[in-house]
């Protein structure tokens, strides 16, 4: 029922709702309708309508699945790295010790690294020619010459995820730690009077309560990983040899090297269907288990 | 609570009157314009700067904001901007982009304005790429191709006391340096996957008599191509090539260069100065060299592939006139004379400038025959997605995942069936 109250509420968050429409939706169904033309970058004509044109050869372009395939392993190994080692950091960090306060706060600084920023920093660590990771590696007598870790075709997309997942492990752990924060110390005594070794309490008692806050997690992570852009623009630009070149890279390609904005509207909003088909299943999954 | 909240509301009314006083507004008959540059070595952000202070100091009624970005930036920069009515006035252009730019209406035709002093003294090949269906709609502003930079202090360790005749003795030469251990990879050459690539092997390709495209704009890369590509395959194969050329642009095979882990590279005019700059580098002005690249034995003599860069006034400019008299002055002999330290000047009479040469005069020598045979990538509206497609093939050979016969048929095949 629409009362004065709700009315004025809805009066408040109008200018923000009309913000939101310009800067989200807008560009959204802006997206939309390009993907129906085949408009190019700069092309004083109008555009065409083509109908699924742009989407059908999305779904046959080579290039493109390779593209997907790169973004889908990318995310499968990223997140998989970052949940175990966010969870099992956030484990250590649950635990007392001195100085646990200073490493804590330690953990937030990859994070808050900007990606870009991060990404520079990576390519100096896997220089080919002075890396600190070749000099480490090769002094403790892992390697016998230093390695061009982006510049090979079979370890580049390896190397990127090594990165990414550095970078982004402290968020499950800050989240994984928030949640272990709540966790009654007093269940976790009752489990070890009854006997139950500290296997045993994680996975009955630790990790139940765990699992709400990862699955948050999890979808935020899985979101970022499959539209990873930046991270790989910096560090290999999608070489070499497109081995490194996800759906985002190819979507940007597309859109502004071959400057065919309307195919390049149609691959991003496939890309945004894949991402939200695996979402549902995911959501769908969960409410089952809930259920 | 009611008279608070219209005293909030009218405070937040008038707050756009409190910030009308802080921005800076451009005092009437003041013209501004915006020009796109290259984060760059030759000419440097502080070049530029300096010559647009100079341009600004001489036209009192005309402030030009500059912008820098990297090169690989620079085309969707241009694009986006002019694209977004938020156009830049003048713009710094590749010579693969003009045929791009011109065809999308983006450049304003300037051949009624360039100055007389400027058709005559300037060199001929500038003029060729900036040059569109007869129109001139650039000024040259740099000339460059990628030279062969060499080590003549390793050549004589090796017993070699000129430089290579062709490229065949060049890899003789190679073998000679690494068999008596004076350096593990005598070449390193820029090989990652972007245009720096695309330079390199349209030299090559140029040096065993080939050409990307025949007269009718097909692409035939089956003989030469081939060659080309299986010369660079067998130096990776030999282990004459340093390895790491694969993730290496430009500015990584100048450090390397300089620091003496190689004795051969191709590199733009840029790297003469900074190779023999003790705040750069290790080596000593006598251990840097330069050339145009020699051809293969019996082919060609030299080759050479163009890589020069022209400035241009964007056609949704609002101040054309003010924008070319900027260009024209940024290339000015006076100016180009004056910061020519890293950057030869496109002016025919500074070649034959001592205080020009000075220092420098085999880079000199090695301009003016390059400027004379140098070939161009090709002309075509769509080079971007052209080059893309050349440079994932050619890496994919580079890698041995494709014989170059295949990686280049293959390209070939995908670039026919571009829309």
């Amino acid at each position: 029922m629409v009362t004065k109250g709700t009315r004025w509420y809805s009066l408040l968050l109008a200018p923000m709702m009309l913000v939101m429409g310009a800067v989200i939706g807008w560009p959204l169904i802006q997206t939309f309708v390009l993907s129906f033309t085949d408009s190019q970058l700069m092309d004083a004509s109008q555009p065409t309508f083509v109908g699924f044109q742009n989407f059908i050869a999305g779904f046959k372009n080579q290039g493109f699945h390779d593209a997907l395939k790169v973004s889908a392993l990318f995310a499968l190994v990223v997140v998989s790295s970052e949940m175990v080692l966010g969870t099992g950091v956030a484990l250590l960090l649950n635990e007392p010790f001195r100085g646990r306060n200073v490493v804590r706060a330690l953990l937030i600084l990859p994070w808050a690294v900007p990606t870009t920023v991060n990404a520079i920093m990576w390519r100096l660590i896997y220089n080919p020619e002075y890396g600190a990771l070749n000099s480490l590696l090769f002094q403790l007598g892992f390697i016998e010459k230093y390695i061009s870790w982006l510049g090979s075709a079979d370890k580049a997309l390896g190397s990127v995820m090594f990165a990414d997942v550095w970078k982004n492990f402290s968020l499950v752990a800050m989240i994984a730690l928030a949640s272990l924060q709540s966790l009654p110390d007093s269940q976790i005594e009752a489990a070890k009077i009854d006997g139950a070794n500290a296997l045993q309490r994680f996975r009955y008692i630790t990790l139940p309560h765990l699992i709400p806050s990862l699955q948050v997690a999890l979808v935020l992570r899985i979101i970022e990983a499959v539209k990873v852009f930046d991270i790989i623009y910096v560090m290999t630009k999608g070489g070499p040899a497109n081995k490194t070149r996800s759906g985002s890279i190819f979507v940007y390609q597309e859109a502004f090297t071959n400057s065919r904005m309307g195919s390049g509207a149609a691959y991003a909003i496939i890309m945004v269907c894949l991402i939200m088909i695996l979402i549902a299943f995911y959501l769908r999954g969960i409410s089952r288990k809930e259920n | 609570m009611k008279k608070g909240f219209v005293l909030l509301f009218c405070l937040f009314c008038l707050l756009p009157m409190f910030g009308a006083g802080t921005k800076e507004s451009a005092p009437s008959g003041l013209i501004e314009l915006r020009f796109l540059g290259m984060a760059q070595a030759a000419y440097s952000e502080q070049n530029v700067n300096d010559m647009t202070a100079d341009f600004m100091k001489a036209h009192p009624n005309i402030k030009v904001y500059t912008e820098f970005v990297p090169y690989e930036e620079l085309r969707n920069k241009t694009l986006l901007a002019y694209g977004s009515n938020n156009s830049y006035d003048a713009v710094l252009v590749d010579d693969i982009w003009f045929t791009e730019y011109d065809s999308k209406g983006m450049l304003v035709d300037i051949t009624a304005d360039i100055p007389q002093s400027y058709r005559d003294g300037v060199l001929a090949g500038g003029w060729n790429f900036t040059t569109k269906k007869g129109k001139v709609v650039g000024l040259p502003w740099f000339l460059d191709t990628m030279y062969l930079f060499y080590n003549p202090t390793m050549l004589k360790a090796a017993g070699y006391a000129t430089a290579p005749k062709s490229v065949e003795e060049m890899v003789e030469m190679g073998r000679a340096l690494k068999a008596k251990n004076i350096v593990e990879y005598p070449f390193v050459f820029s090989l990652a996957q972007a245009e720096a690539l695309i330079c390199v092997y349209s030299n090559f390709l140029e040096a065993f008599g080939g050409s990307f495209q025949d007269a009718q704009g097909n692409y035939i890369l089956d003989t030469s191509g081939v060659k080309a590509l299986e010369f660079l395959v067998a130096l990776k194969q030999e282990g004459l090539l340093n390895p790491n050329s694969l993730e290496y642009l430009e500015e990584d095979v100048r450090r390397v260069f300089s620091t003496g882990d190689a004795a051969f590279t191709l590199n733009w005019g840029y790297m003469y100065a900074l190779a023999s700059d003790p705040a750069e580098s290790k080596l000593k002005k006598e251990d840097v060299a330069v050339m145009v690249l020699p051809g293969s034995k019996g082919v060609k003599e030299s080759a050479a592939m163009s890589g020069s860069m022209g400035l241009s006034v964007l056609s949704k400019s609002k101040h054309p006139k003010e924008a070319l008299q900027y260009i024209l002055y940024l290339s000015s002999k006076e100016v180009q004379d004056t910061y020519s330290n890293l950057q030869l000047p496109v002016w025919t009479a500074s070649y034959d400038d001592p205080a020009i040469q000075a220092g420098r005069t085999d880079l000199v020598a090695a301009a003016k025959k390059a400027f004379s045979i140098m070939n161009v990538r090709p002309s075509v509206p769509n080079y971007q997605e052209v080059s893309a497609i050349f440079q994932q093939h050619i890496q994919t050979a580079l890698y041995g995942e494709k014989t170059p016969k295949q990686a280049l048929s293959d390209a070939v095949q995908m670039v026919k069936g571009l829309k």
